[in-house]
């Protein structure tokens, strides 16, 4: 139950928040002094992390939006991936 | 192939790179383009410089007084220079030899300006603002340019390709004109309020005029007064404008500006999987360890456990037993042995061997208890005979026997006259019998 909530809060950060806390378990679990299930704590959760990051790097795809100055309000530019580049749209 | 360098003297390579020069003929005839100065006269000629970016051409123009009037032209002028180049052979040098010069007085007014704007936003300390940094990993990216762009295209490639994890929003300016300029600073402005990382200001390269608007005052005070970190990549590498001293980091491309807002994903990507291994790796050693420590703990607890204590006993018992059936072993054998060789003795005993010598071992022992018995008893006897002797010497009643007497005065012997006082009853005695007598005179002495 408590794993599924610490699962799904992980699934909401970002690359960054990801990233970086990962980093601060590698960081706490490479400190020699601490207890085994509490490591084990940290692994279960490092994975997550892991998994959070690789699943954001291999979806990762540019979203490009035009904010229109005085209308503050965005709207969603056609992305043709494969168009971009060759001048067609921008 | 090595060709043998060719021996000359330095008339000779003159003359070579005169012919050289010659050859191209676009240099004896050309306007060039470059900013004015040191310009001076020396009788009727003129004697000045044009440089452009870090090149420098050196002019001379003959009776310039004439050609220009007595005019003479500022530092900083751009001009347009026409004439030829040729060798000026005595001092090894090349230069322009100008027949005509044309100013382009409008840049050296715009260039007069800059100077004068970029003095005074020193001197106000603008581009001595401390430099924000600029984010790890942006969210969102602001791009404040034109939307038909080659610049924003460059900048859209280059997050696509490094890292498209981030959103890339555009505030569309139009990069050209006085228009452009209130365009922009609005631009900047809303990028600013927007919920972007990080914001770039880019735009393609260009001749002067087309990037003089990053030189405008209003948009480096904008750019001044921005909150969030700012990255311009304005023109090509050679091409600086004032923005670019306000910025928080300056590229020398929009592409460049793109590659400084984002991590390479590539990258990144290596270090998480870097990362992940640590971690199993971590976790392995970990578990690895726990384990050993545990298997440690669990022999420290075998060798208390009371089974082990019983073995260890049951060992000693079982040492106990075979060491007496050793001992038990080693005394049977050697009894078999000595029974063994007994039988073997009596195979080659006579029977009738000891009583043939009995009765003689038996008189001879007779014969010698007799004579030790015999000598003790003549050593006692005349012992006896001696003591008696002895005894005799000192019997009381022997000098009596001679006719000596003994004085006593009660039951003691009077031995001296010491002894005795008047009156004292004394008893002498004889050999046959006693008399009692009172002393009427004591005497010291023998008379």
């Amino acid at each position: 139950m408590e794993e599924n909530k610490e699962e799904n809060k992980i699934d909401t950060l970002s690359f960054e928040e990801a990233y970086k806390a990962l980093e601060e378990i590698l960081t706490a679990m490479e400190k020699e002094d601490l207890p085994l299930d509490e490591s084990l704590k940290l692994f279960k959760r490092g994975v997550l992390l892991y998994r959070r990051c690789k699943k954001l790097i291999d979806s990762a795809s540019l979203t490009v939006k035009e904010v229109l100055g005085d209308l503050e309000k965005e709207m969603e530019i056609d992305e043709n991936s494969s168009n971009m580049g060759h001048g067609t749209t921008f | 192939m090595l060709v043998e360098p060719k021996e000359m003297g330095v008339a000779e390579i003159t003359a070579r790179i005169v012919e050289a020069l010659k050859r191209d003929t676009s240099l004896s005839n050309v306007i060039v383009r470059g900013e004015l100065s040191n310009f001076k006269y020396s009788g009727p000629h003129a004697y000045f410089s044009i440089s452009e970016k870090n090149c420098l051409l050196n002019c001379v123009m003959f009776n310039a007084l004439y050609k220009l009037g007595h005019r003479k032209i500022e530092d900083g002028t751009l001009i347009k220079v026409y004439g030829s180049i040729r060798v000026y052979t005595k001092r090894g040098t090349y230069q322009l030899y100008a027949e005509s010069i044309k100013e382009g007085t409008d840049y050296g007014v715009l260039y007069r300006k800059l100077e004068e704007l970029k003095r005074k936003l020193r001197a106000e300390g603008i581009f001595n603002k401390p430099k924000k940094p600029i984010p790890q990993f942006p969210k969102r990216i602001a791009v404040v340019s034109s939307r038909t762009s080659a610049a924003f295209r460059d900048v859209i490639n280059t997050v696509k390709k490094r890292y498209p994890l981030a959103e890339i929003l555009l505030f569309h300016t139009g990069v050209q004109g006085k228009e452009a300029v209130r365009e922009t600073v609005q631009a900047l402005e809303c990028a600013d309020s927007s919920n972007a990382d990080v914001v770039l200001l880019v735009r393609g390269g260009g001749s002067v005029e087309d990037l003089w608007n990053f030189n405008e005052e209003q948009i480096v005070r904008k750019l001044y007064e921005m909150k969030k970190p700012v990255i311009t990549g304005v023109g090509h590498e050679t091409d600086t404008t004032l923005v670019d001293y306000v910025a928080d980091l300056r590229a020398p491309t929009p592409t460049g500006a793109a590659e400084m807002a984002t991590p390479e994903l590539l990258e990144i990507s290596g270090i998480v999987q870097k990362n992940f291994k640590r971690l199993l790796s971590e976790i392995g050693t970990l578990i690895s360890d726990s384990n050993e420590r545990v298997s440690t703990l669990h022999a420290k607890l075998g060798s208390f456990s009371p089974k082990r204590l019983l073995a260890l006993k049951m060992q000693k018992v079982q040492t106990a037993l075979n060491d007496i059936y050793r001992f038990m072993a080693t005394k049977i054998e050697r009894s078999v042995h000595n029974v063994r060789r007994a039988s073997d003795a009596l195979k080659y005993a006579k029977p009738v061997r000891t009583t043939e010598v009995f009765p003689d071992k038996v008189e001879s022992l007779w014969k010698m208890t007799k004579h030790l018995f015999l000598t003790k008893m003549d050593k006692r006897a005349s012992e006896v005979m001696r003591i008696k002797g002895e005894l005799k010497l000192h019997d009381p009643n022997e000098p009596l026997k001679r006719g000596y007497s003994m004085v006593f005065k009660g039951n003691s012997v009077v031995r001296t006259v010491t002894q005795v006082k008047m009156n004292d009853l004394l008893r002498v005695i004889f050999k046959d019998g006693n008399v009692s007598s009172r002393v009427e005179e004591v005497k010291s002495g023998r008379e």
